[in-house]
């Protein structure tokens, strides 16, 4: 094989190596995360029920004072 | 900002930035073992030094864009010192170590782009300072998706 051949081959092949531990890194991590679809909604629940929570303490913190 | 970062990840941001951020570890391991060839501290037979070193340059520009993705979704959305005062008790050691760790891997990524291709007399730094990358890059993962998977 001449070494220009080699050197593009062996090049290929190191960016392939590089993309395998790309879609195995991404397999791996994903499976351990588990399922997790659109979560933007459960995410704007989460932040009215802190901004309710939120107002509530304000209210008491503002009853105190007036007594 | 933050609203288009949740859009993006489908609120799932902690979770997009783990993926990318190990991708990046992965393939900044991989980058260490492809520079040892190309400065001939090992020699593989069916890997020359010359094929290495312009995988390791290949596959650093895609480092480059998934670290800059990954700061940009962390600042966007969690910022720097929210991130650290949302963390909660003992966590603040963690939060605060990521943000030093984080910043320092942009600005040591800054570093080594301006010696690979324009300030080439920083040349002969450039494996202290890839092995430096390297070590926040690890620190950084440690603080944030390496807590996620085996911290307590």
């Amino acid at each position: 094989m001449s070494d220009a051949r080699k050197y593009t081959v062996q090049l290929v092949a190191s960016l392939v190596v590089g993309l395998l531990i790309v879609i195995v890194t991404i397999s791996i991590v994903t499976t351990k995360l588990g399922p997790r679809l659109d979560r933007r909604e459960e995410l704007r629940e989460l932040e009215d029920v802190r901004d309710e929570r939120q107002d509530q303490r304000e209210e008491r913190r503002e009853e105190r004072n007036d007594d | 900002m933050d609203d288009f970062v949740e859009e993006i990840t489908r609120g799932n941001v902690s979770g997009v930035k783990i993926v990318l951020a190990t991708v990046v570890l992965a393939l900044a391991v991989y980058q260490i073992l492809l520079m040892a060839v190309g400065y001939g501290k090992l020699k593989l037979p069916f890997l020359q030094a010359r094929a290495a070193s312009f995988a390791h340059r290949s596959i650093g520009d895609v480092i480059l864009l998934l670290t800059l993705v990954v700061a940009f979704m962390c600042i966007a959305y969690f910022g720097y010192e929210d991130g650290v005062e949302h963390a909660a008790g003992e966590e603040t050691g963690r939060a605060a170590l990521h943000v030093i760790g984080g910043t320092l891997v942009v600005a040591v990524l800054a570093i080594k782009v301006v010696a690979v291709r324009w300030w080439h007399a920083l040349g002969r730094f450039l494996p202290a300072i890839g092995l430096t990358l390297f070590g926040l890059l690890a620190l950084t993962w440690a603080t944030s998706a390496g807590d996620y998977f085996f911290g307590s």
